[in-house]
């Protein structure tokens, strides 16, 4: 099994976890600095974003700034106010060339699947495809008497490594537009955004409504919620291989439950009011006040949600929180295939009569936080909206209690 | 000091916590006071052992949160209760407060049983029942000073845990069992046999048939020579041969004891407003009484003794301990044990078809007479406790059962077993 100590180190929110963390996040952070690369090209952004209401900067002075912010010397003629300007401009380029170190390397690899040289969300891409792969083949070996738990590691990596790697990349090296198929609205939110009708190819935006609309439901009434969030959703597969080490902070307090029940929600909300007012905005067609809040809206909905909620926090938070904490307290794909799971699924866990001791092993390694052992001591089902269905739970119990069942 | 509640509860295992809460559930405003001298919170005593693996912390034992038992109402107390005055209907706290009850449980539980051979007494030899002897195990365990080897003694659900956590530390184990096979009270021999190869399996020295008549050391326990004049060098050992109820305060207080505090199937002592449940009870049985040293035992006593002290408090009449089918659950390693019903060994029109599942860890065996299904027992895999109670009650004919046995499995979806194997033996067999 591995190091299975919980008491102390990575695994118990030791210095250890906390220098990932902060690793981790620093990461996320390097990635949405900034969208460009070339050192250049985001001088010219920052100092063109000065730009406005006829503030502009004289030629000298922009010579000065350039100096400044390329050389890392101040030239003793810059004005003093400039200077937040370009500490800006160094920030994004030191984010921007640390990166670089990462991403020069895959240039090759990238340019063989992709047909360009790599960027940062190739990077991306590989690392958590490398993660995935690498850490699910090590979940494997921990599990290898527990079928159900090898079976789905192996789904996960093959989605991660063919439909979230692989098969997108090569899109781009045949000309196409890059799609992931394991992705629909509401979690992949710009595959049903007016956008998307523009941009995507007829039978891929229809390949993504299907998904969302059909797939969704029909699956969760015969699987629940786990065929998604277990056995093919990238952040599931995140969690579940890098992440499973840290299953166990997750918070099982029923006021963690009460927040969850708020927060997701209230994010499932959002997602479908942004759908609505970009769709409104779409076919009025008119550019005035109304246009400028929706593309607001979908601007802070990429940068909390997407990339701060998800990303961020999700991820980054790993060794402190636990793994799950978007999938619980933010997704809206899982909100969606919760609420179809508690109303309108066979899917269950099931307890064994009496025979719980309320050992705690189920609670504990309960990655949603659920308190499985208050079910299981009082022999009642268990049909909950944020079970993910990973099966940790009735693996871990030592007296066969739990079981993970689609029956009437 | 002192202080006046409705029920006081000696003891915060599960049949004492089972009754606090049973009472509260039908008396929403009796005053209630758990004591226990082990722990300030209930946690669940069979999870100890994840405790020293590390897998759980021992607040992860706790069933219930903190704010629960504010919530309930249910006062809760570290304490050891030095002495129970029945006349005047009071207790004697170690922390020197006086609490005056209406009514007493006494769940004080079982501690490991002692074994009567020279040396017992020698540092280095302890049980293992609650967090004191856990805390004892991990002095003596501790991974920067191991034991060069330890020895278990005494082969039953405990034992093999014991071995599995010390296993877990990589310290050679010698473990020494009286018996023929792995214990026969509950299993066959096919399925000891399954159990010791797991244990071999895991590293442990097993030996059958042998007992330890002396334990030797300077202060500190060094070696134990066997019955057979065997000698072991270890610098642990553990005693495992079973429980003793702890009587000792209801001894003080002249309640009527046996092995156990006698009570009557209202799980009520010889004294009126004192009650007795769990490992500490002897109850009525068939004519006779015994103790019943289980969880779920535990759970269910508990419930009837705070269900009767709260009807008692109403001027209801109380309602006796009753028995449901038989169950029983353990894990041995990496095999999971289910038993439910009469799985005793047969005696008299009893038979028993024991089948062990070819090339695999698995073994279902049913116990049946007249050609009905009296009990089962899996090892290996899981069975499903309804259908298996449901048949049992049913007195289902053991043809029915074979052909049926599916409905019956409760492993893991892909979990593959070869019914086919099994049916066409019961149908050779016939």
């Amino acid at each position: 099994m591995g190091s299975p100590e919980i008491t102390k180190g990575i695994r118990a929110r030791g210095i250890l976890a906390w220098l990932l963390a902060g690793l981790l996040v620093s990461f996320y952070i390097l990635l949405y600095w900034d969208q460009e690369l070339d050192q250049q090209i985001i001088y010219d952004l920052i100092i063109d974003s000065q730009i406005k209401d006829g503030d502009v900067i004289s030629p000298e002075q922009r010579q000065l700034i350039k100096q400044a912010a390329l050389t890392w010397q101040r030239p003793t003629e810059l004005l003093e106010e400039y200077l937040p300007l370009v500490k800006k401009i160094q920030h994004s380029i030191t984010a921007q060339s640390l990166l670089n170190y990462l991403i020069r390397p895959l240039d090759g690899l990238a340019q063989m699947l992709r047909g360009q040289k790599a960027d940062k969300w190739f990077l991306y891409g590989f690392l958590y495809t490398a993660l995935v792969v690498l850490m699910g083949a090590r979940f494997i070996r921990k599990w290898k008497y527990e079928k159900y738990q090898k079976m789905r590691t192996l789904s996960v990596m093959v989605v991660q490594l063919m439909l979230a790697f692989l098969l997108p990349n090569l899109m781009v090296a045949a000309g196409s537009k890059e799609f992931y198929f394991s992705y629909f609205w509401p979690l992949k939110i710009e595959y049903f955004l007016p956008s998307a009708l523009s941009e995507l190819p007829r039978s891929l935006f229809l390949w993504g409504l299907m998904m969302s609309f059909v797939a969704v439901p029909v699956l969760t009434y015969f699987f629940g919620k786990r065929w998604y969030c277990s056995w093919v959703c990238g952040c599931g597969a995140l969690a579940n291989t890098a992440g499973d080490d840290f299953r166990h902070l997750s918070n099982k307090s029923t006021l963690a439950w009460q927040i969850e029940k708020i927060t997701i929600y209230t994010i499932l909300a959002l997602a479908v009011a942004m759908t609505i007012v970009l769709f409104i905005n779409h076919y009025r067609g008119v550019r005035d006040g109304f246009s400028d809040f929706a593309f607001a809206v979908q601007k802070w909905y990429f940068f909390f949600i997407s990339a701060g909620f998800a990303g961020v926090i999700g991820t980054g938070f790993y060794p402190l929180a636990g793994t799950r904490v978007w999938c619980r307290f933010g997704c809206p794909q899982a909100a969606i295939l919760g609420i179809l799971q508690v109303f309108l699924s066979r899917f269950r866990i099931t307890t064994n009569g009496g025979q719980c001791i309320s050992c705690g092993n189920c609670s504990t390694y309960c990655e949603m936080g659920i308190d499985v052992r208050s079910y299981a001591m009082r022999g009642v089902d268990i049909k909950r909206a944020s079970c993910v269905g990973c099966g940790i739970c009735q693996a871990v119990c030592p007296r066969g209690v739990l079981r993970l069942e689609n029956r009437w | 000091m002192s202080e006046t509640v409705d029920l006081l509860v000696i003891g915060n295992g599960i049949a004492g916590i089972s009754a606090a809460l049973e009472f509260r559930r039908l008396h929403p405003t009796g005053s209630v006071l758990v004591v226990s001298d082990e722990s300030s919170y209930f946690y669940s005593r069979p999870a100890l052992m994840y405790v020293y693996l590390r897998t759980l912390k021992l607040e992860h034992t706790y069933p219930y949160e903190k704010k629960f038992w504010r919530k309930q109402n249910i006062a809760l107390k570290q304490a050891k209760v030095i002495a129970l005055h029945p006349p005047q209907n009071s207790a004697t706290l170690s922390d020197g407060s006086t609490i005056h009850y209406r009514y007493c449980l006494l769940a004080t539980g079982a501690i490991g049983r002692e074994l009567n051979v020279p040396g017992y007494l020698l540092a280095g030899v302890q049980t293992f029942t609650n967090l004191n002897d856990l805390a004892k195990l991990e002095a003596a365990t501790h991974p920067k000073k191991l034991p060069r080897r330890a020895i278990i003694i005494g082969g039953g659900l405990i034992g093999i845990e014991v071995c599995e956590m010390l296993r877990s530390r990589h310290i050679p184990v010698t473990f020494l069992v009286r018996e023929p096979w792995y214990f026969p009270l509950a299993l066959s021999e096919t399925e000891g046999r399954l159990v010791e190869e797991e244990i071999r399996a895991h590293g442990a020295e097993l030996w059958l048939q042998s007992e330890a008549r002396e334990f030797q050391g300077s202060g500190k326990v060094e070696r134990v020579i066997t019955q057979d004049g065997r000698v072991i060098e270890a610098d642990l050992v553990v005693v495992t041969i079973g429980v003793t109820p702890r009587i000792d305060l209801a001894q003080r207080a002249a309640l009527a004891c046996e092995r156990g505090i006698l009570v009557n199937e209202y799980q009520q002592t010889a004294i009126e407003n004192i009650f007795a449940a769990g490992d500490c009870a002897e109850v009525p049985f068939a004519g006779s009484r015994r103790l019943e040293l289980l969880w779920y035992t535990g759970e269910r006593q508990g419930k009837t003794a705070g269900a009767n002290i709260a009807r008692l408090v109403k001027g209801e009449a109380m309602q006796p301990y009753t028995r449901d089918i038989w169950f029983n659950s353990a894990k041995f390693f990496t095999l999971d044990w289910h038993n439910y019903g009469d799985t005793n060994t047969p005696v008299g029109n009893k038979r028993e078809f024991v089948f062990r599942f070819p090339g695999e860890k698995k073994v279902l065996r049913l116990v049946y007479g007249e050609g009905k299904i009296l009990g089962f027992s899996s090892l290996g895999l899981r069975l499903r406790d309804k259908i298996c109670r449901n048949w049992i009650a049913e007195r289902r004919s053991v043809d029915y059962i074979i052909e049926h046995l599916k409905e019956a499995l409760f492993d893991p979806e892909f979990f593959k077993t070869n019914l086919k194997a099994l049916q066409t033996t019961w149908a050779a067999r016939r």
